[in-house]
């Protein structure tokens, strides 16, 4: 369980964070709805670790992250930028998490194997992340994120860059492996029908505040001007019979 | 057909002079080193032999000594410059002021390191290294150091910063981030820095000279006193020595000359 | 803390040297510091601003600076584009990385032995009859028109610029845009002086001004090659400061001052031009 209350951030005289609050139940994914500027980006540094907040708490099974140093959190954040290392190959790109965690040899092995079958990359296993797609790229950063089972994954527009295609594949193959993995998340996006097919629950993300809605009837109806065009455009289109 | 072949031939010749250009110089120390009598106009009829090379290799006359004073001030000065060059640019570039910050280490790398020795006589004096090889060693300091700095400034971007961001949520600690990401992201950064603040220490002569006054001979001050003393044949093996094994061991690792162009995978 | 403490060690070993030697050669030229530290005076100063000395060192080293700077860049532009442009010269490719082995000295001495009046070339023209005594030959080094320094210069950095417009040439996509430019109607002559020596030049703009100012600051060279009158600055600088004429020193210390001004500036300059340029690009 993810409790997420009040976390303000304010630059100089610019809040960019007005109290954000929602909860996430374990194994579930909150898709979140917001455009560039809207502090999704400092809100997910600020549960990674990677930025420090002015006030608030972000708990997870009743624990308290803020203050806790990112390496012991266990929150991973993913941003439309890989980040691969550039200087290991994909399985080792996969294993870093495990390996510095001192497991077996013979364990990492395994695991980072099964993981290479899963995202369909056992072919791309010893090349430099240079030398991959983007898709495939996003796909290493994705098993190296979820092959240390993070107790929340922070997915920042991972499919940004990616082709409409790709990006496609990428969502079929994020559910899959979120299913299996059961993996709790937090997928922000400005595309809204990423948004309905990534996520159990919703919400929108504007000028530094959250709202989660009940459930996607309710997203659908809120007055936003973003989701209303969006959905006009659909219902506009002539019926192919 | 005939012109254009007669236009390739005039650029195989242009571009034998200038390869010519290029060689004739080393050739031409190798040359004077093994001559012993050389009177003008003697050129390939002079008296050629090793004597020069068997009293520098034997250490009979200091050179082998040199050799030793300068690998350890260019080695050392090379190995702290690099080390220290990456922690401090690292601080730098994540500081909010960093392009003030990293504009300071242009101006003591740039003014001619003799004339930073000039300014600093004095305080040097007060120190009590004048003269002294820690001396020396402080002086190459003050200059490689800001350049080592300047180097690293393209390594720690933002990217650079991700990652490491990315490697502490993936549950590596300060340590780990360090020794499993950064030195191996930075190995190539690292071997060339190094022995680009190694080549400059080598190269140096005004302020090892200034700084040491005469008494830390490495061997540029040793092949200028030879200059000097109008022994050049013992000066020309000096050179030689400065320059060839250098020379053979870039000549395998272009890699390393070139920090503007083939630095980054 | 760690953080700060990197910052501590940048700023004591960059900074403050070059705050403090800047601060005592003031001092010094001032009549404040040193042997001859009598009390405040201008004297130093207006010795160096009347004498010619200093005003002709600057000129000749700015000249020499310029100077070098051309030959070498009529020199390496056009053996980039040949290079560039499918002339398979390896072994003139693998040629260029040796000067970049050469300390400046070490040219400066190789250059001497070559040009000098019983030098090599000298010698050549002695065997095969060109000249008849030494005397015959031309003055090539300590000369009036300063050729061994210049053929020393740029034998030390034309190489270096050869390789990095060649490398410019790569990342810029000048064989693309050579095709284009012929589309467009240009000749390859045209296209050399119009597109390819102008965009290299604008590219390598910052990276010729950080070479200008160490060529300004060169001592090695001018030591060995150069005439007695006039000196390059920094050889004037170490002169007078270490000559026994006790006069001299603070007018050297004054200089000192002067030199590393006029490098501030130049540096600042630099500086500034290269943050346009980065936010140009963005």
């Amino acid at each position: 369980m993810i409790e997420v209350t009040g976390i303000q951030k304010q630059y100089g005289k610019e809040s960019v964070l007005k109290g954000i609050d929602f909860e996430l139940p374990a194994a579930t994914t909150l898709s979140l709805l917001g455009r560039s500027g809207c502090g999704k980006t400092t809100l997910l540094k600020i549960l990674a670790g990677l930025e420090a907040g002015d006030s608030g708490s972000f708990k997870i099974d009743g624990a308290e992250m803020l203050g806790i140093r990112p390496q012991d959190r266990g929150v991973v954040y993913l941003s439309q930028e890989p980040l691969l290392f550039p200087h290991l190959d994909v399985f080792e790109n996969i294993a870093f998490g495990l390996r510095i965690r001192g497991l077996q040899k013979q364990a990492v092995q395994q695991r980072v194997e099964q993981l290479l079958d899963q995202l369909g990359l056992e072919a791309q296993a010893r090349k430099a992340p240079a030398t991959l797609s983007g898709g495939q790229k996003q796909r290493a950063a994705f098993g190296r994120a979820i092959v240390i089972h993070p107790k929340i994954l922070l997915l920042d527009e991972p499919f940004g860059s990616l082709d409409a295609e790709t990006r496609a594949e990428m969502q079929v193959l994020f559910q899959t492996l979120r299913k299996a993995e059961k993996i709790t998340s937090l997928f922000v996006t400005h595309d809204l029908r990423e948004a309905i097919t990534m996520g159990d629950r919703f919400g929108k993300m504007a000028q530094g505040e959250i709202k989660v809605f009940a459930d996607l009837q309710a997203f659908l109806a809120e007055p936003d001007a973003n989701i209303q065009n969006e959905l006009a455009f659909w219902k506009k289109l002539p019926k192919i019979e | 057909m005939k012109k254009l072949s007669m236009r390739s031939l005039l650029r195989r010749f242009n571009n034998g002079i200038l390869t010519m250009l290029i060689i004739f110089p080393m050739l031409s120390l190798i040359y004077l080193s093994i001559v012993g009598e050389w009177s003008f106009p003697q050129l390939l009829d002079a008296q050629f032999t090793f004597q020069n090379w068997t009293n520098a290799l034997r250490g009979t006359d200091g050179l082998l000594d040199s050799f030793l004073i300068s690998l350890f001030i260019a080695v050392s000065i090379g190995l702290i410059a690099t080390f220290c060059g990456f922690l401090v640019c690292r601080a730098i570039m994540y500081h909010r002021r960093h392009s003030l910050l990293l504009s300071l280490a242009y101006y003591p790398y740039l003014i001619a390191p003799v004339v930073l020795g000039v300014m600093l006589q004095f305080y040097f004096i007060k120190l009590g290294v004048m003269g002294t090889l820690p001396g020396v060693m402080l002086a190459h300091f003050l200059f490689i150091f800001p350049y080592a700095v300047l180097f690293f400034a393209g390594f720690w971007t933002h990217q650079t910063r991700a990652i490491e961001g990315q490697a502490m949520t993936l549950g590596a600690n300060r340590w780990q981030v360090f020794s499993k990401v950064l030195f191996p992201m930075a190995k190539n950064w690292l071997y060339i820095c190094f022995f680009q603040s190694f080549m400059i220490s080598w190269f140096e002569f005004g302020v090892t000279q200034y700084v040491g006054i005469g008494k830390v001979s490495t061997l540029t001050v040793r092949t200028m006193q030879y200059v000097k003393e109008a022994n050049p044949h013992v000066a020309a093996v000096a050179a030689c020595l400065m320059v060839l094994p250098l020379a053979a061991f870039l000549l395998l690792n272009r890699r390393f000359l070139l920090r503007n162009t083939e630095n980054n995978d | 803390m760690l953080k700060r403490g990197l910052l501590i060690l940048f700023i004591v070993f960059t900074v403050v040297p070059m705050v403090a030697g800047l601060l005592y050669s003031l001092l010094y030229s001032l009549g404040l510091a040193g042997l001859l530290g009598k009390g405040f005076t201008t004297q130093y100063w207006e010795t160096l601003f009347t004498s010619s000395e200093i005003w002709s060192s600057l000129a000749y080293t700015s000249l020499l600076t310029i100077g070098s700077l051309l030959l070498m860049l009529a020199i390496a532009l056009p053996l980039a584009y040949g290079l560039h442009f499918g002339q398979h010269a390896k072994g003139m490719y693998a040629a260029l990385f040796l000067p970049l082995t050469v300390p400046p000295l070490i040219a400066a001495l190789a250059w001497n032995f070559i040009l000098s009046p019983s030098g090599i070339v000298s010698r050549i023209a002695q065997n095969i009859g060109l000249i008849q005594t030494m005397d015959g030959f031309p003055r090539l080094v300590n000369d009036l028109a300063n050729v061994g320094i210049l053929v020393t210069h740029v034998f030390l950095l034309f190489p270096f610029f050869t390789l990095v417009f060649l490398n410019l040439a790569q990342k810029e996509n000048l064989t693309g845009l050579r095709g284009m430019s012929a589309t467009l109607g240009a000749t390859h002559r045209q296209f050399f002086r119009k597109i390819f020596a102008p965009l290299l030049l604008q590219k390598a703009s910052s990276l010729l001004l950080l070479y200008a100012v160490f060529l300004f600051g060169a001592y090695e060279v001018p030591l060995l090659l150069g005439r007695s009158s006039p000196r390059v600055v920094t050889l004037l600088i170490v002169d007078k400061v270490s000559k026994f004429d006790l006069a001299g020193i603070p007018v050297g210390h004054a200089m000192a001052v002067l030199y590393s001004l006029l490098i501030g500036l130049l540096v600042t300059l630099m500086i500034a031009w290269k943050q346009r340029q980065s936010g140009a690009n963005r």
